[in-house]
């Protein structure tokens, strides 16, 4: 499915003279930000692609998963315990009741936006999938670098990132001359603080959570 | 007063005071340090307390907005914006977890649902940095204001999982939170808000402001009496709060219980002090009854030693070691008393060397014994004249132990009734019963006396002079009785005899010669004409001529007249007058002769001296200068000296007699004839002239045997180259037979009476005259 994807990136890169674009994305004391998603291109675009959102470990594998709107996304359970994976995000609420393997059905993610993803059972599970109408996306990786090629110019992108805000519904529109550009590549600074490698270690227990408010 | 149960009662009552007093103030002192400690600890205690009670409730409030927010239900509610349901599941979370208030808002701080009216959906919470704080940190914790009532709120995110809306859970803070905290803590409890807003107190009403301004300490004047101090101690603690809303958990503890405690302390310790004065009085009225009973009887006991009464023991047996060692002392003290008492008594009345009686215990023994009744005795006194030669040449203990020899004798010569004194230094008295014949008594207790007495290696020869007075008939009274026989001692030793009694008027005589010896000594000493010199012509027989004149004293005394010269010349001698008399004769005979000497240039005048003048080395000298004086020649003055004078103690009067010829004075033996001197005595006199007496002339012409004695006498004067005088020559016939026999000189009422001074050279022209005239 990623390498379709993928060749048929290029597909438009080619055909249409395509043109690539260099980000890094950080944050405000510099660091590289993961999983930062930028998209561009006018939106509009939909996709019958499939995706999966798999859950490894109690987490939610990849951490933020970016689709293309219509994209069916399958929800397989590699643990050998049930979750019960919900969003309440209002772009596609959803609830797969207690299950395992691979029973649960693909979810179509037809409308933009972000959908928060937890489970019901593992208060620490905490995923994203990102839905977008734009063609070209794309999420940073560990060292918050992401190229992005464009048949057509692209003079404004689309950045996300769940810490932008508490409910990791923001996004931000930014103009791509607003942006500095260091050897290449486009640098978007974001107000948040710096990002911990494993950002699914957060610790969403309640436990844990008490102990922070004894603490406090 | 002063007495001892007073004393001893303020030594106690002070003492207690000064206990009861110590405490209070030592309970002043510490009362404020202990009360502030015990507040203190109070308030550690009961801070930490109240902040893990609130931290508990918080916890509590965070469980169960944790246990809310995690329902799956609810945030389906949420997601669902169903809000009614939200609400219901509000009330009925808030009832279970038995709290005051939920409520819901989302993320940017509105509420979405409450159960508190105050805070209304679709408004804004009004604390906002509560909401930041909840997002930012997960949680939040605050107590806030809402309508007038404190919440105690805890805020959490409800997580889908990331936050999608912020729920609120709070324990209303009220009366009865207080109370509860109260409970705890015994400690009054009020909840302020900024402003001092009291918002719930389990204080009284009244209390309230008093409290809330009280200082957060006890006072260290806590305690002391009239300090004005606080009576309440106040801490504020702040809560959580936020913004300007501060709120303080203010804590209060009341003094009055302590206050009250310490009234109380000192009520009792008063009531305390009270009973022990009480106790004080009685006990020091016991003590001191205790101690002055003895005393008391001490009192008494010394009062009857001061009146001379000895008691013999005045202790008791109830008496204390110290009593008892008084009264030992005191009985001891009173014996020794007695002792010397009787000792000083005894001493006062007996002589210390002879031990016989005083001369005082005499006179009071022998007034007793008249007093009582007693037969006629006679009291006696002696004197042994050679106990002052002895005392002079062996010593006084010689001499004491003479005079306890003289005692012994005495007493052992007296049967019992009698009384014997020491009366002087040499003088002893005895007081005898008179049986038989007094003289025989006298005489053989003087013979007694007078045996010779063995005195260490020295034996005396005892001479005694007696002299005695009887009773009754010399005397009704010991002092009487006393005098009048020492009148007969002086008697007997002027007349040189062993015993002598007294006489009826001797006593009278004796006062006058006292008293004329006194009157004699002012005339003397005034020299105003009471005595002056009379002068009595001497007629030389052969040449017919007066050339000799005997001066003669008188003295006429103011009130009684002439006294005769034999007596005050013999008082003079007696009495240690007669120098100086003499003296004043020889001043005014030579004073006066010098009148005469320029036309009597051989006149001679003799002065009359007595044995005492002999004893004056100075007195020859002293005529011989004051005849200088006059420009007189030796041969003016003459002396005369009576036989007697002169024999008493031949030996030495010799020697001094001599110096009357060495000088160039004539010196005629006075009164001759009746001194019983013996021819050799008189052979060895180196006198110039003899004065028959005139005992012998005055009846010349009748006595042949006068004849005789005076014609032999001048023989015999002529015959030891004397020149002879008669005195007394009476009449013509005397003077002739005295011419015939070959007396020399004549004197006597026949020539002349003694004369005036100043008739004498008249006297003596006339007489010269008339012999003249006689002759012719």
């Amino acid at each position: 499915m990623r390498i379709l994807i993928f060749s048929l990136a290029l597909l438009l890169a080619f055909s249409c003279h395509a043109e690539t674009y260099h980000f890094r994305v950080t944050g405000t004391d510099g660091s590289p930000v993961a999983n930062a998603v930028i998209a561009m291109g006018t939106p509009g675009a939909v996709h019958d692609g499939r995706a999966i959102m798999d859950q490894k470990d109690k987490q939610f594998v990849p951490f933020v998963l970016t689709v293309a709107a219509g994209t069916m996304v399958s929800f397989p359970n590699s643990d050998q315990i049930s979750h019960q994976v919900y969003s309440f995000s209002s772009a596609h609420p959803f609830e797969i009741k207690l299950y395992r393997g691979k029973r649960a059905r693909p979810i179509d993610f037809d409308t933009p936006g972000i959908i928060v993803l937890g489970c019901n059972i593992h208060d620490n599970m905490l995923g994203y999938v990102y839905v977008t109408t734009r063609p070209t996306f794309g999420k940073t990786d560990i060292t918050g670098q992401l190229s992005l090629s464009s048949p057509n110019p692209v003079h404004q992108i689309e950045v996300w990132h769940p810490a932008l805000s508490i409910d990791a519904q923001k996004q931000l529109t930014l103009s791509l001359d607003s942006l500095d550009n260091v050897n290449g590549h486009y640098v978007i600074r974001l107000d948040i603080p710096k990002q911990p490698a494993n950002p699914q270690a957060i610790s969403q227990l309640r436990a844990d959570r008490f102990q922070q408010f004894l603490r406090h | 007063m002063q007495t001892l149960r007073n004393q001893i009662l303020v030594v106690i009552v002070g003492l207690v005071l000064l206990t009861a007093t110590t405490i209070l103030g030592v309970f002043w002192l510490n009362m404020g340090k202990y009360t502030r400690n015990r507040v203190d600890s109070n308030f550690q205690a009961a801070t930490q307390t109240f902040k893990q009670q609130l931290k508990s409730r918080q916890i509590q409030l965070f469980n169960s907005a944790e246990l809310l927010t995690s329902d799956f239900g609810f945030k389906q509610a949420i997601a669902s914006r169903d809000t009614p349901t939200i609400k219901s599941a509000l009330i009925n979370y808030k009832s279970r977890a038995h709290a005051d208030m939920m409520f819901l808002t989302d993320l940017s701080g509105n509420v979405t649902a409450s159960t508190l009216s105050a805070i209304p959906a679709k408004t804004p919470f009004p604390v906002s940095s509560l909401i930041k704080d909840a997002e930012q940190r997960g949680a939040a914790v605050s107590t806030i204001r809402l309508d007038g009532s404190l919440y105690q709120v805890v805020l959490v995110p409800v997580r889908a999982p990331r936050p999608i809306a912020l729920a609120g859970i709070g324990f209303k803070l009220d009366r009865s939170v207080a109370s509860e905290l109260k409970s705890l803590s015994g400690l009054d409890v009020t909840f302020v808000v900024t402003g001092n807003k009291v918002v719930a107190s389990t204080l009284p009403e009244a209390d309230l402001d008093a409290a809330l301004s009280a200082p957060n300490t006890v006072s260290h004047w806590f305690g002391v009496p009239f300090a004005t101090v606080s009576l309440f101690v106040t801490r504020h603690l702040s809560i959580e709060g936020v913004g300007h809303n501060l709120v303080q958990l203010v804590l209060t503890d009341s003094l009055r219980n302590a206050t009250g405690q310490f009234d109380r302390l000192r009520r009792e310790t008063l009531y305390l002090a009270l009973i022990i004065l009480a106790l004080a009085f009685v006990c020091s009225a016991l003590l001191a009854r205790n101690m002055s009973r003895p005393l008391n009887r001490l009192v008494a006991a010394a009062t009857a030693i001061a009146r001379g009464e000895f008691q013999p023991d005045v202790s008791s047996r109830n008496d204390t070691h110290e009593i008892s060692t008084l009264f030992h002392a005191f009985n001891k003290m009173g014996h020794g008393i007695k002792e010397r008492e009787a000792r000083i008594t005894w001493q006062a009345q007996h002589d210390d060397i002879t031990g016989l009686l005083t001369r005082n215990r005499l006179i009071e023994r022998l007034d007793e014994q008249i007093r009582a009744g007693t037969y006629p005795f006679i009291v006696a006194i002696f004197t042994v004249p050679d106990i002052t030669n002895i005392s002079d040449a062996f010593g006084p203990a010689v001499s004491d132990e003479y005079l306890k020899g003289m005692a012994q004798r005495l007493i052992s010569n007296l049967n019992e009734e009698a009384l014997c004194a020491r009366t002087g230094t040499v003088e002893f008295a005895y007081v005898q019963p008179i049986h038989g014949d007094i003289a025989e008594m006298t005489h053989v207790l003087t013979h007694q006396l007078q045996q010779p007495l063995w005195t260490g290696d020295l034996n005396v020869k005892p001479e005694v002079i007696l002299g005695y007075a009887r009773f009754p008939l010399q005397g009704a009274a010991a002092t009487d009785l006393l005098r009048r026989s020492s009148i007969a001692l002086d008697h007997a030793r002027r007349q040189q005899v062993a015993i002598r009694g007294y006489r009826e008027g001797e006593e009278e005589e004796h006062l006058q010669h006292l008293r004329l010896t006194n009157d004699l000594k002012d005339a003397l000493l005034l020299d105003n004409g009471q005595l002056y010199m009379c002068y009595q012509p001497k007629l030389h027989l052969d040449s017919g001529r007066i050339d000799k004149l005997e001066a003669l004293i008188r003295w006429q005394h103011p009130e009684k007249g002439f006294v005769s010269p034999e007596l005050f010349v013999a008082l003079a001698e007696r009495s240690n007058l007669i120098e100086q008399l003499t003296d004043w004769v020889i001043d005014t005979v030579v004073q006066q002769s010098s009148k005469w000497f320029p036309t009597f240039p051989n006149l001679q005048i003799a002065i009359n001296v007595s044995a005492r003048d002999l004893e004056r080395e100075e007195l020859l000298p002293q005529v011989k200068h004051l005849l200088a004086e006059y420009e007189l020649p030796h041969g003016a003055i003459a002396f005369e000296m009576t036989e007697r004078d002169m024999m008493c103690n031949a030996e030495n009067t010799i020697e001094r007699i001599s110096r009357f010829k060495e000088y160039g004075f004539d010196l005629s033996v006075d009164d001759y004839g009746i001194g019983y001197s013996s021819l050799s005595k008189l052979k060895k006199m180196p006198v110039t002239e003899i004065k028959i007496d005139k005992s012998f002339v005055m009846q010349l012409d009748q006595s042949v045997q006068d004849q005789i004695i005076v014609r032999s006498t001048i023989e015999l004067g002529h015959s030891f180259g004397l020149k002879v005088v008669a005195e007394g020559v009476e009449n013509a016939k005397a003077q002739a037979m005295l011419k015939a026999w070959g007396c020399d000189y004549i004197q006597g009422y026949h020539l002349s009476r003694p004369l005036a001074p100043e008739r004498i050279a008249e006297w003596i022209h006339r007489f010269n005259e008339r012999r003249v005239v006689v002759r012719l």
